[in-house]
């Protein structure tokens, strides 16, 4: 009897592939960001956390989920004013996901989750489920924040005075949980705010104005929150509670109209009459 | 500037109209509609004229200040392609388009920008403009405003009786009545034919911020959601000048913001930057 398989691509011979499309009922596609998260914590965050998360699940719920390697870039324009920043044009991270699903399609796996480490993303994987969802022969098209999902009481309770959400205290903790050779321990700090131009986004904001813009006007050290908050307790609740959830909209989505699809994009409208 | 039409619509100006209202123009707001089935109840341009007549409302208030671009006549509907009609862009049909758009305006003095949205499945590729266009681009300031996003909770609670509405229910059609009564199919208006099994799924994965790939027809069998039957000019107007106080509000902030502050938040123009080096 060999090892039972790793459910992670990278890591598996072509024969575990060709048994892992039999079991598995959906590949995780995980993308994240090449992208500056302030003086303490290494650029590969996103990406990283991302792909390590959906190894994990894939563990976790085996032999029903196929971690795919990571897009190691995403969206990150408003990451550019700091140095080492990589950023993806839109048509190009589009094709990216195309080529990567249409490949494992021809290898038998039909149902993809995008999981996002990158909140720059999100706009990016809407469009890209509504248009590959629409447009290829595959049976389900789904995205999802991995930092969405789950208990963020351990959060919200070590939670400081600048609000999180980037290089800040649910990040350190991922690290600290998945990637701990991404922290610099020395460096770690508090974020910084500029208030003035806070200040002037507020009630833009309030009105309902979406405008997207420059990290390094929000802070200047690139981080929110308080990294130093961080810790492996948390960032072990974060993942696993959110794996947990995970869990549960596998078991929902099973339901779904669309999950042994088709009907799918033009085939549908062809035969709707 | 008295003799300059108001409001100040691009496609109805002549050139020399366009260059006398240049230096006088702050903002450039570019509608963005939809070509998409709104059930039996309105026209497949549901969106598109909703969002263009609020534009001309907002560009008359500020005259000479605001500039009215010709309309993004499509937008992503990809779920809607269950129901004939519907047109659909690529997302980078979409925005390759918008890219040309400004960058003819940009040729011609232009720099400040802002996105005006009648269609919730726009506000994605939107954002996804916003983020990416400046690096290409040489402008100033590109925004955006979902109009519906300015209605009003309690006057929408008291017009809108169906346990679930948004498209082509009682609000929506309302305001198209008001706004073009003659888009409304008055003779077969129907409330939304809804799955429970579809519609329960739709909240629950919505919630989450989950994505996935589905189509209209999954939980409304006719393409409606809410009960249009129940639509009535007076009710739109209501909620329609809310709508309108509220964007000149923004409009006003907008254009009062000091030009520092909006420059630092710039998304940076690297790629321009880069090939103009």
């Amino acid at each position: 009897m060999s090892d039972p398989i790793t459910y992670a691509l990278h890591k598996m011979s072509w024969p575990e592939v060709a048994q892992a499309a039999e079991s598995v009922e959906l590949a995780l596609i995980p993308i994240g960001s090449t992208e500056q998260h302030g003086p303490h914590l290494g650029l590969g965050q996103d990406h990283m956390i991302a792909h390590a998360y959906c190894e994990r699940a894939a563990e976790r719920l085996a032999p029903r989920l196929l971690a795919l390697p990571a897009i190691p870039w995403g969206i990150s324009d408003h990451h550019m004013n700091f140095p080492g920043t990589m950023t993806l044009r839109p048509e190009t991270f589009l094709e990216l996901l195309e080529d990567i699903i249409v490949s494992m399609r021809h290898h038998g796996f039909r149902r993809f989750l995008i999981v996002n480490g990158h909140g720059g993303n999100k706009a990016l994987m809407s469009v890209a489920v509504q248009d590959l969802g629409f447009r290829l022969d595959i049976d389900f098209l789904g995205s999802v924040g991995h930092y969405t999902l789950g208990d963020d009481s351990s959060l919200k309770a070590i939670a400081g005075e600048i609000p999180g959400g980037h290089a800040c205290e649910m990040e350190s903790s991922h690290d600290y949980y998945l990637a701990p050779d991404l922290i610099r321990e020395e460096a770690l700090a508090r974020g910084t705010l500029d208030k003035a131009f806070m200040a002037m986004l507020a009630p833009l904001k309030e009105l309902e104005l979406e405008w997207p813009n420059a990290m390094n006007a929000h802070t200047p050290s690139g981080a929110l929150g308080d990294a130093r908050k961080g810790s492996r307790e948390v960032g072990e609740r974060l993942i696993e509670s959110s794996i947990d959830e995970l869990a549960e909209i596998l078991e929902a989505l099973r339901d779904s109209p669309r999950w042994n699809g088709p009907p799918h994009g033009q085939v549908h409208v062809q035969t709707r009459e | 500037m008295v003799d300059l039409p108001s409001p100040l619509r691009l496609t109805h100006l002549t050139w020399p109209e366009v260059e006398r209202a240049r230096d006088g123009v702050e903002l450039v707001m570019i509608p963005i509609g939809s070509i998409e089935q709104h059930g039996p109840n309105t026209s497949l341009d549901t969106d598109l004229v909703i969002c263009e007549d609020l534009t001309l409302r907002l560009a008359a208030r500020f005259h000479p200040r605001l500039l009215v671009a010709p309309t993004m006549p499509y937008g992503m509907s990809t779920y809607h392609m269950g129901f004939p009609g519907t047109i659909t862009l690529r997302p980078q049909t979409f925005l390759h388009v918008l890219e040309d758009n400004l960058t003819s305006l940009l040729h011609h003095g232009f720099k400040r920008f802002l996105l005006t949205n009648w269609h919730s499945g726009n506000t994605s590729i939107m954002t996804l403009a916003m983020q990416t266009l400046p690096t290409r681009l040489p402008l100033d300031f590109l925004a955006a405003i979902s109009l519906y996003n300015l209605e009003d909770d309690e006057l929408e609670a008291e017009i809108v009786k169906s346990p679930t509405s948004g498209h082509a229910c009682e609000l929506e059609t309302a305001e198209l009545m008001a706004l073009r009564p003659d888009r409304v199919k008055t003779d077969s208006l129907a409330p939304g034919d809804l799955s429970p099994r579809g519609s329960r799924l739709r909240q629950r994965f919505w919630r989450r911020s989950l994505r996935r790939n589905h189509d209209f027809s999954d939980f409304s069998a006719n393409g409606a959601v809410g009960n249009a039957t129940l639509a009535t000019p007076e009710d739109g107007w209501r909620m329609l000048n809310v709508i309108e106080e509220r964007a000149d509000t923004l409009i006003t902030t907008l254009l009062d913001s000091p030009d520092d502050l909006l420059a630092r938040g710039r998304i940076p123009g690297w790629r321009h930057e880069l090939t103009n080096r």
